[in-house]
């Protein structure tokens, strides 16, 4: 009985450890989350925003409380709901099409916000639409990640909601959307064109308090719907005749993950723009540290997420004293060696 | 009991099988056996609710829903990291919550050392034979406490010791849990062993189930899997099939 008894306390204690890695990936979290409101062109120590915090934003130094109040807590929180976001969207994606290269990125959602972004940006004024205009960008990156979710339903519904025939579906429809934004482009004046690249970057510069409730409102919808099945996505990570034959309806979990998925990436991307690899290697690192239990693997997805765009923000601050590089060229440059090293490790078995 | 009926299935768009009704009582072990492409998997997938046709299913004359029924299907290949114990956990999915409580944990623990796989509880699944992996999904669905268990050849990857524990551990969930278990089967002497009652899948119709000696004849045996069985019995009576090519069998044994 006790050999019998030691794996069974190898497991718990492996739970254990799980757990102890969520609060240490909490914990870095925090750290950075510190360090990206003490990082900026204005250089204000840790004793000065103490003061600001404890003044709040009708505090007497108006300058501070406005930099504080104003520009770094809202990019911070963005940070943090973006790539919770992407963290989250990612592993829905690679869990429902049982493919570790499926992101919201790599399935054409991003491309798609690009495009409705640039339309917007080009035909916007023209329209005269009963839309503020600094509203109107974020509504058509939306409204196209939404398309483009449709679309490769759609396309995918023709073949049984097959996995391998939506990530297929998904890369023609990423490629469709990248040729439209060329077209774009293409058609664009010089000052229009610098809009659109400047949106495609993907930056927090664009956050206020305004649209970091509208993302956040948005994660906070989704995340019931999430809890509800989290078994049931561990139960796919069985395989589908697996998973059906413990009575899960496949296709419904796949239709309802495939529609937050579209929530939550039209939620990250439609305010900050295109944000590579963030929703490709954050469930990647959080199935690495707490394995395959999506009771733990979600929520560490998007505490990965946001520990990602955090580093992306404090390193563009750093990198650039005077203008903040975007976070979407930081995470695509940083991201290149990451998605080569899931390849060796998804390869390496 | 348990009442089963059900349409003409088809499998990829042809035609496998015509209705078919059959009854099992609480308790009983019933094997369907046939030749390859007779319809075994198709018959058991669309018991348990997987295939378009409606197969209703009632016990004591209340419709049985689909959670109520097991189902392990043929192909069992899992690429999962999950570990033995939690992959044997999710056999009860529906019930659990965000916090698993302990007794669900402690019950899952007694089932896996009852089957001797407590050694390997904390392995994941990836790391086991095919062998270990059919043990363990066995072992899910006996967690799940199903009404009606629905096997399709759960000792394909199985060595001869764990085909022989497998089997009995099944027939024992039926007699004490009052639940039915139908096993689709290749080994007919297996079938025979441990079965109450066979039920022949051939040529498109399932004939209606009876006792081992009933329906494994010679008269079944050989137009169906186009085999010359022998018929031997064990010094505890059981009976033991052995097929020999036909027109090569040993004049000896004849």
């Amino acid at each position: 009985m006790t050999v019998a008894a030691d794996p069974l306390a190898r497991w718990r204690a492996r739970a254990a450890r799980r757990g102890v890695a969520v609060l240490a990936a909490t914990l870095v979290l925090s750290c950075l989350v510190l360090a990206d409101i003490l990082t900026g062109p204005s250089g204000l120590s840790l004793a000065e925003i103490w003061q600001l915090v404890l003044a709040g934003p009708q505090g007497p130094d108006r300058a501070g409380a406005s930099i504080l109040f104003q520009i770094r807590l809202p990019q911070t929180a963005m940070a943090l709901i973006v790539g919770a976001c992407l963290g989250l969207a990612g592993l829905l994606m690679q869990t429902i099409l049982a493919n570790p290269l499926a992101s919201p990125f790599t399935l054409g959602f991003s491309a798609a916000a690009g495009f409705g972004a640039a339309l917007a940006i080009l035909f916007g004024s023209a329209l005269a639409l009963p839309v503020p205009a600094h509203f109107l960008t974020p509504i058509c990156a939306f409204l196209a990640t939404l398309a483009a979710t449709a679309l490769v339903w759609l396309i995918g519904r023709m073949k049984g909601t097959q996995p391998e025939i939506l990530v297929l579906a998904g890369i023609a429809v990423m490629f469709f959307f990248q040729s439209l934004l060329s077209l774009l482009q293409f058609m664009a004046s010089p000052e229009v064109l610098q809009q659109i690249v400047f949106w495609l970057f993907g930056s927090l510069l664009k956050a206020n308090w305004t649209t970091v409730q509208i993302s956040g409102a948005i994660l906070a919808l989704c995340l019931p719907f999430i809890a509800r099945d989290v078994w049931a996505l561990t139960a796919l990570r069985l395989g589908e005749a697996n998973a059906e034959s413990l009575g899960l309806d496949v296709a419904a979990l796949r239709r309802r993950a495939f529609l937050i998925t579209a929530a939550l990436t039209a939620a990250a991307v439609s305010f900050t723009g295109t944000i590579g690899f963030v929703g490709l290697i954050a469930p990647h690192v959080a199935r690495s540290l707490v394995g395959e239990d999506h009771r733990l693997a979600l929520p560490v997805a998007a505490v990965m997420g946001a520990l990602i765009l955090t580093s992306a923000s404090v390193v563009g601050k750093l990198l650039s004293s005077g203008a903040a590089i975007p976070v979407g060229i930081i995470t695509a440059v940083a991201g290149i060696p990451m998605l080569l090293a899931v390849i060796l490790r998804h390869e390496r078995g | 009991m348990f009442q089963i009926t059900g349409p003409a299935l088809s499998r990829g768009g042809a035609a496998v099988l015509s209705p078919f009704a059959f009854a099992l009582s609480r308790g009983e072990m019933m094997g369907v056996v046939g030749p390859n492409g007779a319809g075994k998997s198709t018959l058991l997938r669309a018991i348990a609710g997987l295939s378009a046709e409606h197969v209703p299913v009632t016990l004591d004359g209340a419709r049985l829903g689909r959670a109520a029924i097991g189902h392990l299907p043929q192909a069992f290949s899992v690429h999962s990291a999950l570990s033995v114990l939690d992959c044997v956990l999710l056999g009860r999915r529906e019930r659990l919550g965000l916090r698993v409580p302990p007794d669900i944990i402690a019950e899952a623990e007694a089932l896996l050392a009852q089957l001797g796989l407590a050694r390997i509880a904390d392995r994941p699944m990836t790391a086991l034979s095919g062998g270990q992996q059919q043990r363990v999904l066995i072992a899910q669905r006996l967690f799940r406490q199903p009404a009606l268990m629905l096997m399709d050849e759960p000792t394909s990857a199985l060595d001869l010791h764990h085909q022989l524990s497998a089997l009995s551990e099944l027939r024992t969930y039926a007699r004490a849990a009052g639940a039915a278990v139908i096993v689709a089967l290749h080994d007919l002497t297996l079938a025979a062993r441990f079965c109450d009652r066979i039920l022949i899948v051939a040529h498109g119709g399932c004939a209606q189930p009876d006792s081992p000696d009933k329906v494994l004849t010679r008269q079944t045996i050989e137009p169906n899997w186009t085999v010359e069985p022998e018929f031997l019995r064990c010094r505890d009576g059981a009976m033991v099939i052995v097929p020999h090519s036909l027109g090569q069998r040993h004049p000896a044994a004849k």
